[in-house]
């Protein structure tokens, strides 16, 4: 195979003490048990042997490459930071490199791909080799995620989830039976002190939690990226109550704030003192990149990264290789400065647009709605307000503050706003005055006239 | 996400990236044009065809598929879904609905998490594909193992299984869903006739039973065996219509009722790497698995649907029926390979199927070789003193094969799981003093096939005594 290696080999420095990495058996009891029945997948565990010396292999139902009908693929690419360099690039696919894209390929990735994001892990999140974490590519983190879950949770188990929390991940926790506890969050993210109150008072003869989901960075659906004196509390109470945190980071290289970017959970538990082992984290390349790629990937401990490879195994084989060998070559010719670059670019272009929608917010919703400022990511989190009564059709709650579902779906859609309303973030769907908004779309006369129409239904609610 | 297409809506609901932040402004790609003749040098017969960033006309393009989108898949790849399906399959019901899937084997996996509970019992044909159980045995669920004959699956045996189930097994819910690999069969090669699936089928509905028709090998249909029949040109002139009348029709063709959910795939028509293929079901089930896509896999990548459904555009399906009319000779000639190879090495009689010898009807990518032990000294040894000898003088013959440098599947990955109390020979009810391997002549040159299977029967004389 002649796709190259990651040209820069640095050294980071050494290690953590192996002392300090949780060992196998220490995730035994956060298997679930679908996870502990399932064995290496039949044929995909034998592949390696057909590179022995010599080896004459009848082995697999692979096709043969010489029907492929695709012999090249040329991409026309842009630099790292189009609107000050508009150069265009021409990328060439073809031979071994094309052969092998499409060929049945590693559960785990492409080789030359894992090498090249191992690396920019390391630079990142501070992964070494011998920290006992390895990256492994997937079909998108939601599928990831999904996988992770199912490696993890039996029927009941409980979780800790941020309320409200994406609302993709709840069928998945839904489907899987877990028991969700909440957690508050605010405009410094999770809330570690209630964390700590609900792990203190935890009901002594109940299981305690197996893992914490969060969204450090921008969450999904508030907007609001987790602290560093918080993130350190959680992985202080993570350590101490022995859960496992998952850790969804679409939008880690989406910050915008004027603060020095907090460190991932990933790298806090190498960088605090104590056990490195608990941080399982979800990179995308969705909001970077491109969502069509359906690519992103794990990096964590290298028993539980097994354990959804075996699952992917034996459902997807594979991340599409196609996707992986295009952001290879794109990678490869950017590098992993280009590519921060361009992560920075990206940044660059929401946050200018989170200026707008900003703007915008404060000329036509004051009075009218109260928000966060988000420095991360593309949503607001925004609390209507909603009269208790009026054209809000619903049961009255005490101390309840309107449906903002019922508002979009018998006013705000008439006037021609799309939201979403924000009891899709919570699991059992309560009834709330928040929506989540997004600002990656729109240009500028748009989220005028959009914020413009909001306020004019929101005016209309009072006045019935 | 259906309301953001509505005339006059703004929409703040979606987290959708922006489109001019995809770093990519094009992509071409080059192909063979569908009547590329794989056998001589073919990079002459080569169609460009491009994928424009935007397209105003609603046509392929990047922008569209590199952003999220609806995880039935995209219009474009669907529509041709449809029309391949109305096309070649003929289903005998109208609504029938297609959905993209990551390949086969994701497609079970969904359909598993749709249809089975933990600890249901699955049918399938008395050898079945092991990454498709794959799926199904962690969720503590059983194989139900309907004997084969050269015709798939016996559809007697079936019958008289659901018809006893109550006796054989006292409150036990009785199997709901049958798995299939009707078209070259994945381990045996053979393919279910027409007339045997109707017979099947009309079980099925009796039973009520779902028929999971997991096809990957559809297209690779060839004649009967012919010693040294090399030849990869076609005998007589392509005519579409009479491609399609050769094709053994599908369980698909003769679901009446909506029951047959039918998993199709490009991976060996096309490419693996691309991770597409498609449903083809009815309403109710094809809703049911978009649920579960979309938050798991979502849809398969924008760049295999995009690049597929261009090429595709540019074949037209003729085009593409054209192409798998092609591609079958590419696989039987390595058919034909494969047991030349065996014929130079052993002696060859021609006997019935069930002796097992030969199936000259072996289709698809494999040959499942059935092994008689009884004249083997080892394995009589072995018999004495161990609980399960088959399955370990397989183990070892499995070892001295790839000892002498030849990587084969040993057939015990095959034989469906019943649970723990059936795992052996014995208790599953097997054949005693008979093992199976399955062999792949999809890729291996045809030098390398006949030095394999020439180190095949040197470790094959060895074990059973035979003079050179």
């Amino acid at each position: 195979m002649t796709i190259e290696k990651p040209s820069s080999q640095t050294v980071h420095g050494k290690g953590p003490s192996p002392s300090r990495v949780l060992p196998n058996d220490f995730y035994l009891s956060f298997l679930s048990d679908v996870a502990k029945a399932r064995k290496p997948a039949p044929i995909r565990s034998l592949i390696p042997m057909e590179s022995k010396p010599g080896m004459l292999s009848m082995l697999a139902g692979k096709p043969n490459p010489s029907t492929y009908p695709f012999t090249r693929i040329t991409m026309t690419v842009k630099s790292p930071s189009p609107l000050s360099d508009p150069t265009l690039t021409d990328i060439e696919l073809g031979g071994d490199d094309l052969s092998t894209a499409l060929q049945y390929s590693m559960t785990s990735g492409l080789p030359a791909l894992v090498e090249w994001v191992t690396e920019l892990a390391a630079q990142v999140h501070g992964i070494t080799p011998g920290d006992g974490a390895r990256v492994s590519m997937g079909s998108g983190s939601q599928d990831l995620l999904y996988k992770a879950f199912s490696a993890l949770i039996n029927r009941g188990d409980s979780i800790i989830v941020e309320a409200p929390t994406y609302p993709g991940i709840l069928p998945v926790m839904d489907s899987l039976g877990c028991n969700i506890v909440e957690v508050a969050s605010d405009d410094e993210g999770i809330v570690s002190s209630s964390l700590a109150r609900l792990l203190e008072s935890w009901p002594s003869g109940k299981s305690r939690p197996k893992l914490l989901y969060t969204i450090p960075y921008g969450a999904n659906p508030t907007g609001m990226t987790t602290s560093l004196p918080r993130r350190q509390e959680v992985l202080k109470l993570a350590r101490k109550y022995n859960f496992l945190i998952l850790e969804d980071d679409p939008y880690y290289h989406l910050y915008f704030g004027s603060g020095a970017p907090p460190a991932s959970y990933f790298s806090l538990e190498r960088k605090m003192d104590g056990d490195i082992g608990r941080v399982l984290r979800f990179d995308s390349l969705s909001k970077i990149l491109a969502a069509g790629f359906r690519l992103g990937w794990i990096t964590g401990p290298d028993y539980l990264v097994a354990q959804i490879e075996r699952h992917s195994a034996a459902s997807t084989m594979q991340p599409p290789s196609i996707s992986q060998v295009i952001v290879l070559k794109l990678l490869q010719s950017w590098g992993i400065s280009g590519f921060l670059t361009h992560a920075e670019s990206v940044a660059e272009f929401y946050r200018q647009k989170r200026d707008v929608f900003e703007t915008y917010l404060n000329k036509h919703l004051s009075g009218l709605a109260q928000w966060n400022t988000p420095n991360a990511a593309m949503f607001y989190w925004i609390k209507l307000k909603l009269p208790p009564s009026g054209s809000v059709k619903c049961k009255t709650v005490k101390g309840y503050e309107g449906d903002s579902n019922v508002f979009i779906e018998h006013n705000a859609m008439r006037k021609g706003v799309l939201m979403l309303p924000g009891e899709c973030g919570y699991h059992d769907e309560r009834k709330t005055c928040y929506v989540r908004v997004s600002f990656s779309l729109l240009s500028e006369e748009e989220v005028d006239e959009v914020l413009r129409r909001l306020a004019s239904a929101l005016r209309d609610e009072w006045e019935q | 996400m259906q309301y953001m297409w509505e005339p006059g809506m703004v929409s703040l609901a979606g987290g959708l990236p922006h489109p001019s932040l995809f770093p990519f402004a094009g992509v071409e790609v080059d192909v063979y044009s569908p009547e590329a003749d794989l056998s001589t040098n073919v990079s002459s017969d080569v169609i460009h065809v491009t994928v424009p960033k935007y397209d105003s006309e609603g046509q392929v393009n990047l922008a569209t598929s590199l952003q999220y989108s609806p995880s039935t898949g995209l219009k474009w790849l669907l529509d041709y879904a449809r029309e391949f399906v109305n096309r070649v399959f003929k289903p005998q019901y109208k609504d029938f609905d297609v959905l993209l899937h990551m390949g086969n084997t994701d497609g079970w996996t969904k359909v598993v998490n749709l249809l089975c509970e933990y600890g249901d019992y699955i049918i399938v044909a008395e050898y079945t594909f092991s990454t498709a159980q794959a799926v199904w045995i962690p969720m503590g669920c059983k194989g139900v193992p309907i004997k084969m004959d050269a015709s798939g699956m016996r559809a007697d045996v079936l019958e008289e299984t659901l018809r006893d189930w109550d006796i054989t097994h006292p409150n036990v819910k009785r199997p709901h869903v049958l798995y299939t690999v009707p078209t070259g069969h994945n381990p045996t090669g053979t393919v279910i006739s027409a007339q045997r699936k109707q017979e099947i089928y009309d079980v099925c509905v009796k039973y009520d039973l779902i028929i999971v028709e997991d096809d990957p090998y559809y297209f690779l249909q060839f004649k009967d065996y012919v010693p040294g029949d090399v030849d990869t040109k076609e005998e007589e002139p392509y005519d579409e219509a009479a491609f399609l009348a050769s094709l053994e029709k599908t369980f698909l063709s003769f679901d009446t009722q909506g029951r047959v959910i039918r998993m199709d795939s490009f991976s060996k028509t096309l490419a693996p790497g691309n991770r597409v293929g498609w449903f083809t079901a009815n309403p109710l089930f094809c809703e049911r698995l978009l649920r579960a896509t979309e938050v798991t896999v979502q849809t398969p990548s924008g760049w295999s649907q995009a690049i597929i459904a261009q090429m595709l555009k540019s074949w037209s399906l003729s085009g593409y029926l054209r192409w798998l009319s092609r591609l079958r000779l590419e696989y039987q000639v390595r058919r034909t390979w494969m047991c030349d190879a065996i014929a130079h090495s052993f002696d060859v009689k021609k006997g019935s199927p069930d002796e097992g010898l030969f199936r000259t009807r072996s289709i698809g990518m494999f040959l499942w070789v059935k092994v008689y032990l009884d004249a083997n000294p080892t394995f009589q040894n072995v018999k004495g003193s161990s609980l399960d000898p088959e399955a370990e003088y397989e183990k070892i013959l499995w070892r001295k094969l790839v000892n002498a440098k030849v990587l084969l599947m040993a057939g015990s990955f095959f034989t469906p799981w019943q649970g723990k109390e059936k795992a052996t020979t014995t208790t599953s009810g097997r054949e005693h003093s008979k093992i199976f391997f399955r062999l792949s002549y999809s890729t291996p040159t045809q030098e390398d096939m006949e030095l394999g299977i020439q180190r095949l029967a040197e470790v094959f004389r060895a074990e059973w005594s035979v003079p050179n």
